[in-house]
């Protein structure tokens, strides 16, 4: 940990990083934050440890559990609700046993429902890691995830 | 000057000026308008939405407290249409706020229940989820009843924007959104330093002082005004007091000097005045048991004993330590008995330990000592403030404050100090020195100024003297002494030169680290010639504040308990004072030597000289340098009167023990950093047999067979406006009308003076000195490696009678430390929290590790409370017999017993 942290907070340093910017850089590095290393960045750059918090806490992109390999948003909104997000929400219970915030044991897939997406004309639309995928049925989504390595 | 404009609320007409809100220009013209999360003493906010009002061309109602007024501008603060979205805005705080007012604890001072009320909102229209936010820990001081908060933020706000902790914020957000402190942490694990003010700014019930729950009810208290028992700054605090018992301490809105704000001695450090530890009755020493006595043997004792002493050995054979914790009257009658009736100048309190050098060097260069300005100014108008030695946001926390927000303002801030202090943090430029090295860094500065002409002509032409002496003697000043003494780039100090010099005004702050040193007086010398170089004294928010360290310290040297002084600063040695002092007091052959100073009574108890001594309200055992040495002498002295509220260790060698009263069970007045006389009222009954200092001292006059007549201390304060020159003015009618005067006042009608030496100094000119760097008197060596500097902090004062007694403060301190370097520990394979061995030529104290890297390598740091002194040595200033308790060597011995302390 010692030699990682030493180069996350030099990267800090040298880039003169915001708070909401170390937050991305740690999610980014770790794909999630991890509070061990917020503490230690906290104590040596003197950042008060509440004002990072509430900003971490705030935001949904980033998360202080691990998160698996691919982060599935799925659309709950009202569009994407009456196209059958359920459905697609039932499919991944009962086949990933994945529920809303959880991550497979695998650690290959974490699921967040979500209300909107700005996706609403592919409804019912999710998204994997960056991706967007739209017009969604549950065989559509379960071969996208089946393709995914 | 900013422009006047006209507006119009309610169809009064008001005459303002812009800039303002239209909520802070309603409350200067008493139209009320209700508001959740707004506070004059903070940032524009709206939160709450509950003050809008009707601005005429709007659309929209505005919120009142972030909307700026304009000329013409017509409000209507009250209409129906607001009176209805005020009430929604009522009922959707109320749907998610428990309705349990009939136990709430703020009951009749929740605003939230007053807008209720006087909106007649009866149920709750809005059902549905309810948020979950539930308790959190806040021991030991703070209850943080989260189920009651209404997120106005206004708890937040003033950790960040006053205190500067950033120990609170919000944690998620929509209805999910609550209060954390740090990683959503208990209080105490986290950057709060419990000073109590998230509590003073709450509307609601959600944050509450642990000590007064299911106490009472707002209406049941007696609330009393009075003024904090700590530090200088003085604080005015509302003591609430139920049963005769002290529930809990608020601070006092109006006062000028702190606002309302307070810090965690002043709102939580009171269980002192209840404890039971407290003296009860006089004590006499019988074959060397104490026992208790009645007040008239213990006042015959002390009769037959110093009627002895001062027949035998004559006057001087005794001597008197008064206190910086006793009120301004006390103080006056202390020095007036051993004037008057013993006929000696050994007179002396613990300035000599602290400020001395700054009243001895500002006397001589300006004419008269006391910080120039008010703390107000400091907030308000100095553009550049310069704090050196002197860890403001620890021992005077609520000038921190005012720096803060001076900072907020866009003033710069200069830091000079050895250890890295939590203000560097928000400093603009910190400059950390070698210990003792101060006097090269300011005659650095002033080489500076001089070289670059930054020095203001026409002020120094005018008002100071000693100019072409001290300009010769700087331009040959070697500036490369900088980087080898002081180890300070002199880029930096350009820097701080230009600052200091080019800003309108510009201040200077310092305390302990420039007096507390062999060179203190000199280097208090080398910081009044920067004033007097550039012109930044004798205007608001310009001049030198030396921040004192009691809270009476500076009225205890306003009422001669000094050896060369008597009150208002007269000189012993001027033969007028004597004559004049002889009229005042209808007593001939009042001492006209000066007496010993503090630490010289010390040493001449080992001369044999000093046989007696009557000691108030006051620890040597902590607060002197070499206290195993001392220990020797009070076992020396004869005969000792100690007068204090608690037994404590200088109680030991006493004869005679006598019980006072604390300040909040007595009346009188306190004179604070800033000169300001402020009175303090009873809060509780003692009902013990302990007196008033000022009650006991009459007592033995009269034995003595003076026919002493106080009848209340307001007696001997219009004494004092007779006798007293700068405290004409400030007469107990004013005072007990609520006026807080600073001195000089010289007449009823007087309003007091702000600011100091403005147009004239008192001694005409104010005079520049030469000074030249000497090194400390003990450095560190083969034998004592490590360089030992001591200090305050802030959950402890001074010698820790009252701040011991006060249970949640020895939560937060748990037990003695010290700080050392990170680096120094690795390499003697200590860890956090080790028992370490300190050791120095004087004796051995055992404390734990604290491992910070704010301070230098090669240097070690321990709070004076916890017996520092045992190790430092008693080598003086010359001019003002300060010690030098900030640098001393050591050597430091990891070891594996408990923290505590030995002698030897």
């Amino acid at each position: 940990m010692e030699e990682k942290l030493k180069e996350i907070i030099d990267v800090i340093r040298i880039n003169k990083l915001s708070y909401l910017e170390i937050l991305q850089l740690l999610q980014e590095k770790f794909n999630f934050v991890p509070m061990d290393y917020l503490n230690k960045i906290c104590e040596m750059l003197e950042i008060p440890k509440s004002k990072i918090y509430g900003i971490l806490t705030f935001y949904s992109q980033f998360s202080t559990n691990e998160r698996g390999k691919y982060l599935i948003r799925i659309c709950d909104g009202t569009a994407c609700h009456v196209k059958g997000a359920t459905k697609l929400i039932e499919m991944l219970k009962r086949n990933y046993h994945l529920e809303d915030g959880k991550t497979t044991q695998d650690k290959k897939f974490t699921l967040q429902v979500v209300a909107c997406l700005g996706g609403c004309f592919l409804a019912p639309v999710c998204m994997i890691n960056s991706h967007y995928h739209g017009s969604l049925d549950e065989n559509k989504l379960k071969n996208i995830l089946e393709s995914l390595k | 000057m900013q422009q006047k404009i006209k507006i119009e609320i309610d169809g009064k007409q008001i005459i303002t000026q812009q800039e303002k809100t239209i909520l802070e220009v309603a409350q200067e013209n008493g139209i009320e308008i209700p508001h959740l999360c707004s506070d004059n003493r903070l940032l524009p906010y709206g939160a709450c939405r509950l003050c809008i009002v009707e601005v005429e061309g709007e659309k929209k109602p505005v919120a009142s407290c972030c909307y700026p007024v304009y000329d013409g501008m017509k409000v209507f603060t009250n209409t129906k249409k607001i009176q209805e979205l005020r009430k929604i805005t009522l009922e959707l705080l109320i749907s998610d706020h428990p309705l349990d007012c009939i136990i709430c604890e703020k009951s009749g001072e929740c605003l939230l229940e007053k807008y209720a009320y006087e909106y007649g909102i009866k149920e709750v229209k809005f059902t549905g989820e309810k948020s979950k936010r539930t308790q959190k820990d806040g021991t030991p001081f703070i209850i943080r009843d989260y189920n009651k908060c209404i997120l106005c933020g206004m708890c937040v706000r003033v950790c960040s924007e006053i205190v500067s902790s950033d120990a609170i914020d919000y944690k998620n957000r929509g209805f999910n959104v609550e209060i954390i402190s740090g990683f959503d942490e208990p209080l105490k694990d986290t950057e709060c330093i419990f000073c109590g003010n998230c509590i003073e700014v709450c509307p609601v019930g959600a944050l509450r002082e642990i000590s007064a729950e299911r106490k009472g009810r707002s209406w049941e208290y007696k609330k009393v005004e009075s003024v904090c028992p700590y530090c200088g700054v003085g604080c005015g605090v509302v003591v609430y007091v139920k049963d005769n018992q002290i529930v809990k301490i608020k601070g006092q809105k109006d006062s000028p000097v702190n606002k309302g704000f307070l810090c965690i001695k002043g709102k939580f450090g009171f269980d002192y005045v209840h404890s039971e530890s407290r003296l009860k009755t006089p004590l006499i020493k019988q074959n060397g048991k104490f026992i208790e006595t009645s007040w008239q043997e213990a006042v015959e004792v002390i009769y037959q004993k110093l009627k002895f002493y001062k027949e035998t050995y004559g006057a001087d054979s005794i001597a008197a330590i008064a206190s910086a914790k006793c009120t301004n009257e006390e103080n006056y009658l202390f020095q007036k008995f051993f004037r008057v009736v013993i006929k000696t100048n050994n007179i002396d309190h613990c300035a000599r330990l602290c400020h001395a050098p700054s009243v001895v060097a500002l006397n001589e260069t300006l004419g008269s000592a006391a910080m120039s300005n008010s703390l107000e100014e400091i907030e308000k108008y100095s553009d550049c403030i310069i704090v050196v030695g002197t860890n403001v946001s620890e021992t005077q926390p609520v000038t921190f404050y005012r720096i803060k927000k001076a900072k907020n303002r866009g003033a710069k801030l200069i830091v000079i100090d050895p250890r890295r202090i939590d203000l560097a943090k928000i400093a603009d430029v910190y400059i950390q020195p070698r210990y003792g090295s101060d006097i090269v860094v300011f005659n650095a500065l002033a080489k500076i100024i001089v070289d670059e002409k930054l020095y203001n002509e026409e002020f120094i032409s005018l008002q100071v003297e000693g100019f072409d002496e001290f300009k010769q003697y700087i331009e040959k000043f070697d500036l490369s002494e900088v980087e080898k003494i002081a180890n300070v780039k002199i880029e930096d100090l350009r820097k701080v030169a230009q600052l200091y010099a080019k800003s309108t005004t510009s201040i200077i702050l310092w305390s302990m680290g420039i007096t507390q040193h062999t060179t203190g007086t000199e280097t208090v010398f080398a910081i009044s010639n920067l004033a007097l170089l550039t012109g930044q004294v004798g205007k608001k928010g310009s001049g030198l504040a030396p921040l004192r360290g009691q809270n009476n310290v500076q009225g205890a040297c306003d009422m001669g308990c000094l050896p060369s002084f008597y009150p208002g600063y007269n000189k012993v040695i001027d033969k007028t004072t004597i004559e004049k002092f002889e009229t005042f007091w209808n007593e001939k052959g009042l001492p006209d030597k000066p007496g010993l100073t503090m630490t010289e009574m010390f040493e001449n108890i080992n001369t044999g000289k000093i046989k007696a001594m009557y000691i108030l309200g006051e620890m040597p055992l902590i607060a002197e340098p070499d206290t195993s040495n001392l220990r020797k002498s009070l076992e020396k002295l004869d005969f000792l009167v100690v007068q204090d509220i608690f037994f404590t260790e200088v109680c030991e060698y006493a004869d005679v023990v006598l019980p006072a009263l604390c300040s909040y069970e007595k009346e009188g007045t306190f004179t604070n950093t800033e000169r300001r006389v402020q009175a303090i009222q009873k809060c509780v009954e003692n009902k013990t047999l302990a007196k008033t200092d000022w009650e006991i001292i009459q007592l033995i006059a009269n034995r003595f067979g003076y026919n002493w007549n106080y009848k209340t201390v307001w007696d001997i304060l219009e004494e004092i406006n007779s006798t007293v020159e700068i405290y004409k003015g400030i007469t107990p009618k004013r005072l007990l009308s609520k006026e807080k005067i600073q001195w000089p006042c010289p007449s009823e009608d007087h309003p007091g003076t702000e600011t100091l030496h403005i147009g004239k100094f008192k001694r005409g000119k104010g005079l520049l000195k030469i000074v030249t760097y000497k090194p400390p008197a003990e450095l560190p060596d083969e034998e004592y490696p490590f360089l030992l500097t001591t200090g305050r902090i802030l959950q402890e004062y001074h010698s820790r009678t009252m701040t011991s007694k006060v249970k949640g403060l020895k939560e937060i301190v748990k037990e003695p430390y010290f700080i050392m370097n990170k680096t120094d520990a690795e390499k003697l394979k200590i860890n956090e929290s080790d028992t370490v061995k300190i050791v120095s030529r004087r004796g051995t104290v055992v404390l734990k590790a604290k491992l910070s890297n704010n301070i230098q390598q090669g240097t070690i740091f321990i709070p004076f409370h916890f017996y520092a002194n045992i190790l430092t040595h008693s080598e003086l200033d010359k001019y003002s017999k300060t010690p030098e308790f900030k640098v001393c060597a050591c050597r430091l011995i990891p070891a594996n017993s408990d923290a505590g302390t030995e002698s030897g």
